[in-house]
Parts: C-alpha cells; structure tokens; sequence
C-alpha cells in the first residue's frame, strides 16, 4: 500500500510517500517558510504554501520513484494549526483525490508527530513529550486515545525559545547547525538568575517565563539570561515527566516534535532516565521537525481502518485535540 | 537514618516508614536531580520542603485531614510526619472497578476536602488521587504539600481542580464521570461560588486549546 501524506498546518508544506513495508518511508520534501524578521503572518504562510505545493508534490513522487496512480491513499493533515495555512494542505488533498480518483484520509497534525516516533525509534509503550512550537504535551496510549497527562498551561516550549530569542535580536534563523541559539547562547553563559518557574500538578506555564526573561535581558547577561530561561524551561518540562512518569510507571520515554532535536534537553532527558531506570527515545532529526511524511505514515494505519473522510466533509480544523481523535489501530 | 525502610519513591522524593520517638511515621526526603542547575535545584528542594511543612500546619488549624509534621530537616529536605494508615486513592480505585455509588461517594468526600482548603485560602497545586489516602474507617488525608501555596484567587483554586480533572481523564478514564459528579456536589456544599470556580475551569482548558489563536497572538507581532 502506497500512501502520499500532505503537511500545512504551520510553517512547512511538506509531502512525503510512505509503504506499509521497509523501509516505509520512500520520500519526505519540505519547504519551510522562514520570515526575513518578525513573526508568520497566516496569510503569508498561505501565499508561501500556495506557491511551492505543487513543485513539492512532484519532487515527493520523483523520488520514491512512483507515480500518482500508484498511490493507493492522500492523507492531509486537517489541524490543529493555523487556518489560511491549513486550507492550502486540504484544498491540494481533495484536488488530488478527485482528481485521480483515491480515498482521502484526515489526519491529526499530533498524532502524526507521536506515529512517526513510534515508528522510527521502535518504541513500545512509551510515556511521550510531544514538544514543538505549537505544543507541549505528556501523554500516553491507553484504551483507544492518546491520554494527556499535562501540558503547557499556555505558550508552548518552541514558541518561548523562539520569540525569546527574535526579540533579543539572536534570531532568525532560530537553528544553526542543528543547534537552536538559544542552546548556543545559553553555552557561553552560566550564572543562574532567578526567573519564574512555575508547574502546576504535571502542567506548566511559560507566559510568564518569557515576561520575566525579556525583562532580564535588559539588564543582566544575555548568556546568563538564555542559560537560567533554557534551565528553568527544560526543568519544569522534566519534572512534570518525572510526575507522569511515577504515576504511569512507564519504562520508556519518546520525544517527538521539532523541539526533540534539542542537543541539551536529550542530556538532561538521559539524566533524567538513568534515575527511573527508564530508556530515552527521540525521533531523528529528519522527522522530529514538521514534515509531511509523518502525515502519510499516520494515515496509511489510520486507511489500513477504514478511517476516510468525503471530499465535502474534508473540513480542516485549527483545534483539534490529540485527545479527541479515536486510534484503532493501537489495541 | 538507620532503623527505616524505603517504602516508595515518589516524583520528587524517597519515602521512607519508621519511628520517631514512638511514633508511627513517614520520612519523606526530596532528592537532588543531576539535571537540574545545582543553585535552582537546591532552592527547589529548599522551598518546596519548607512550603509543605507550613502548610500542613495551616491544613491542620483548619481542621483538615492532613499529617501532622513532627520534625523538619531543611539541610537535608526532609519532613518527618505522622504515618497515615489506608490507601492511597489511586489504588483504592483501580482495585475496585466499577462501584458507580462508591465512586460517587468517594467523590463527595474528595469535593469536600478540596472545598474545606479552598474556604481556608490554601490551593494545594498537585491534587491528584496520588496524593490522597483514604484511611480504613472512611476518613480522607491529604499528602504531598509541595507546590501548595496561600491563596484566594479563583484561579489557584480552578487550577486545583483542574489537575485532578486531569488525573481522573488520565489515570481512570472509566471512573471519571461518577468520581467528578460526586466532587461537584461534595465541592458545591464547601464553596457558594463554585460555579465561578468551574467555569474558571473551563476557561483554563480552552486557553491550552486554543492552538490557533495563541499561535498567532505570538506571532504577529
Ligand atoms: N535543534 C533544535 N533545538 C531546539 N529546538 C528546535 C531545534 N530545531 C527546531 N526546534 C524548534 O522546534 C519548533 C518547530 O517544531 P515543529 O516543526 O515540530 O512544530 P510546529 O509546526 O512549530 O508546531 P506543531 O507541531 O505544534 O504544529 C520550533 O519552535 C523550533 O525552534
Ligand atoms: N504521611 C503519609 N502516610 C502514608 N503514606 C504516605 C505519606 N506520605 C507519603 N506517603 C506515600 O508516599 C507516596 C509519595 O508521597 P508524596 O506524594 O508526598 O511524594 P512526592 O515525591 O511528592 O510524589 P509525587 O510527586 O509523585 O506525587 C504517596 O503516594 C503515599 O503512597
Ligand atoms: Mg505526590
């Protein structure tokens, strides 16, 4: 079974075609659009998304060596996300469907991030952090649904280090050779300063993190600040996990999301394992990041269950839950 | 700390059972994290040791079911404290299963204890079912003060229940619903405005939902 997977929902359009045998993932092109300065404007996501979709769709098939017809499956990512963004993604996947006749398939941006995590570390039964720019949530499988055992109580981790570091003039771009600035900044300083750290239960809050840390950075450091904000942002992440991770019993952790490429957050991950007896398994760096061959593979095992969706029903859906989305093909 | 036995380890501590001069009792030592900043990770310890010991005593005065300390350690972030006989309420409900009424009943008095802190100002910023140990002649303890604080902002409060909406959602999906309907009505008796309370709630679960709005509120700028 073939299945070409679309991804829009944020700043990357991104086609990928995957198999239901090895090596599964036959071909994964992205274009991501990165603002001279200042942050996306929605309609802008939109017009950049517009302008390369079709030459990402061809590049995606030329090298999987496959053709349209071929392709038993379009899956979309239907949400969460941003709107205009998400409507290019859905009006390419329901041209395609009707165009060559095949099924389409809807896919959660979310679950799409954990299923390729699944897939490419080979974990089993994992506790999960899903940590990107738009989320940060713990959760685990359990009787159907992806539980959410805590979250961020309002800006996500990638989102606090990403503004963070534009508005102090260290970004873009926000990733230097694999490494996010904040990462490189926070490695030339190491004086703590004292910032807000805030956890509620196994939920965390950052708004007010990035405040307090803006604030500091006029007056203190800017290394001293980037390493107590990335200190304090990682710790409060690790110990609402080591919350779930007492609660859950689980012996296996999985990052996915861009943020997983974290060269820091996986040492203090690995410290944080060694303590709980736990193993650490993070999505490499090629899918940790929005991309559209987690969308595909996603959908090849939600299609393989009869998940489809009409072309008039096709629906995106900026709010869309992980929680909401019912996954048969986990027993 | 010889003549003690480690009994669990919980998120942030090792919990030990002993005798402090004769008394039944629990040594609960909060321990270092290696990935932690070693000055963040001290002050951690440091406050969240010294917050629980505080609050307990207001608890106590207020004349919740809690623990009472019987000696603090701060240089080694420890707590010793009245050992509580009975179950811990997360395992309390897995070895039940269904018992729709028990559940209910079970909920009511979790309402009431979490209304009694409210009315006294204290929010007890991890209530969990964790946290909550269910002695055999039917009386509820509250455990684990550290993230507790001294509060009347309905929204520590809605936090409150928020975190143990969640607990129930994650750890016992199938027991929820008669858990948090007995809640409502043991909460509602304690605290006259509740309403205010959940509808707090409510807007709390939103805000993490609102994926779009709060993406592009950071953003467009
Ligand atoms: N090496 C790295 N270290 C730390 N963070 C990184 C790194 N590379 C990327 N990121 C962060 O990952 C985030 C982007 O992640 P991703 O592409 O998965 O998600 P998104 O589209 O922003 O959000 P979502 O998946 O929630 O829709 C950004 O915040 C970016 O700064
Ligand atoms: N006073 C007590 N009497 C009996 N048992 C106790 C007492 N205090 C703690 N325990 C036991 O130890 C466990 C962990 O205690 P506590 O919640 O205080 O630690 P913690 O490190 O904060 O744990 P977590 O963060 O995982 O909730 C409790 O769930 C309970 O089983
Ligand atoms: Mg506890």
């Amino acid at each position: 079974m073939l299945v070409l997977g679309i991804e829009s929902t944020a700043h990357t359009f991104g086609v990928g075609i995957v198999t239901d045998e090895r090596p599964y993932i036959l071909s994964n092109i992205r274009d991501t659009y990165v603002p001279k300065s200042g942050g996306m404007k929605p309609t802008d996501l939109a017009r950049h998304h517009a302008t390369v979709a079709a030459d990402v769709v061809s590049q995606a098939l030329k090298e999987a060596s496959v053709s349209i017809k071929d392709v038993d499956h379009i899956a979309v990512a239907l949400g969460p996300g941003i709107g205009p963004a998400l409507r290019v993604g859905a009006v390419v996947a329901r041209t395609l469907a009707l165009k060559f006749d095949k099924k389409l398939v809807p896919v959660n941006h979310g679950i799409g991030h954990i299923e390729i995590g699944y897939l490419t570390t080979g974990a089993k039964d994992p506790l999960i952090l899903y940590l990107s720019g738009g989320n940060t949530i713990i959760t685990t499988f359990y009787e159907g649904r992806f539980r959410v055992f805590g979250e961020t109580l309002d800006i996500a981790l990638g989102n606090l280090i990403d503004v963070f570091s534009r508005e102090v003039g260290l970004a873009p771009p926000y990733v230097v050779n694999g490494k996010h600035v904040i990462d490189i900044c926070a490695d030339q300083g190491g004086k703590l300063i004292d910032l807000p750290y805030v956890v509620k239960g196994q939920d965390m809050s950052y708004s007010g993190l990035l405040t307090a840390s803006l604030k500091a950075a006029r007056k203190y450091d800017l290394h001293d600040v980037c390493y107590s904000l990335r200190e304090v942002a990682f710790d409060m992440l690790l110990e609402a996990t080591e919350r779930a991770i007492a609660l859950t019993g689980k012996r296996e952790v999985m990052i996915v999301g861009g943020v997983a490429a974290s060269v820091s957050l996986r040492k203090k991950l690995e410290d944080l394992a060694r303590e709980w007896d736990a193993e650490v398994k993070i999505v490499p760096p090629a899918f940790a990041g929005d991309n559209g061959a987690m969308i595909a593979y996603a959908g090849l095992l939600a299609g393989k269950h009869g998940v489809f969706v009409d072309v008039e029903n096709s629906h995106i859906r900026p709010r869309w839950r992980i929680d909401e989305v019912p996954i048969p093909w986990r027993a | 700390m010889e003549g003690l036995r480690l009994i669990k380890r919980g998120a942030e501590s090792v919990i030990y059972e002993g005798y402090f001069l004769g008394i039944h009792a629990i040594f609960k030592k909060r321990v270092s994290k290696s990935y932690r900043d070693p000055k963040l990770d001290k002050e951690i310890n440091e406050q969240r040791t010294m917050y629980e010991a505080r609050t307990i005593y207001s608890v106590l005065k207020a004349g919740i079911n809690a623990p009472a300390v019987l000696f603090v350690d701060l240089a080694n972030f420890t707590i010793v404290m009245e050992f509580v006989e009975g179950a811990v309420v997360r395992e309390y409900i897995d070895g039940r299963k269904f018992d729709e009424k028990g559940l209910r009943e079970l909920g009511e008095k979790i309402g009431h204890v979490a209304g009694k802190l409210h009315k006294a100002g204290i929010a007890h910023g991890d209530l969990t079912t964790n946290n909550l140990i269910l002695k055999d002649n039917g009386e509820l303890f509250v455990i684990d003060f550290g993230l507790s604080k001294r509060t009347n902002d309905v929204e520590d409060f809605a936090t409150d229940v928020h975190v143990l909406l969640r607990s129930l959602e994650s750890v016992h999906p199938e027991a929820k619903d008669p858990l948090f309907e007995g809640f409502i009505s043991g909460y509602s008796i304690e605290i006259p405005n509740y309403k205010e309370v959940i509808d707090t709630v409510r807007e709390i679960r939103m805000r993490g939902r609102y994926v779009e709005e709060r993406r592009s509120k950071a953003s467009d700028k």
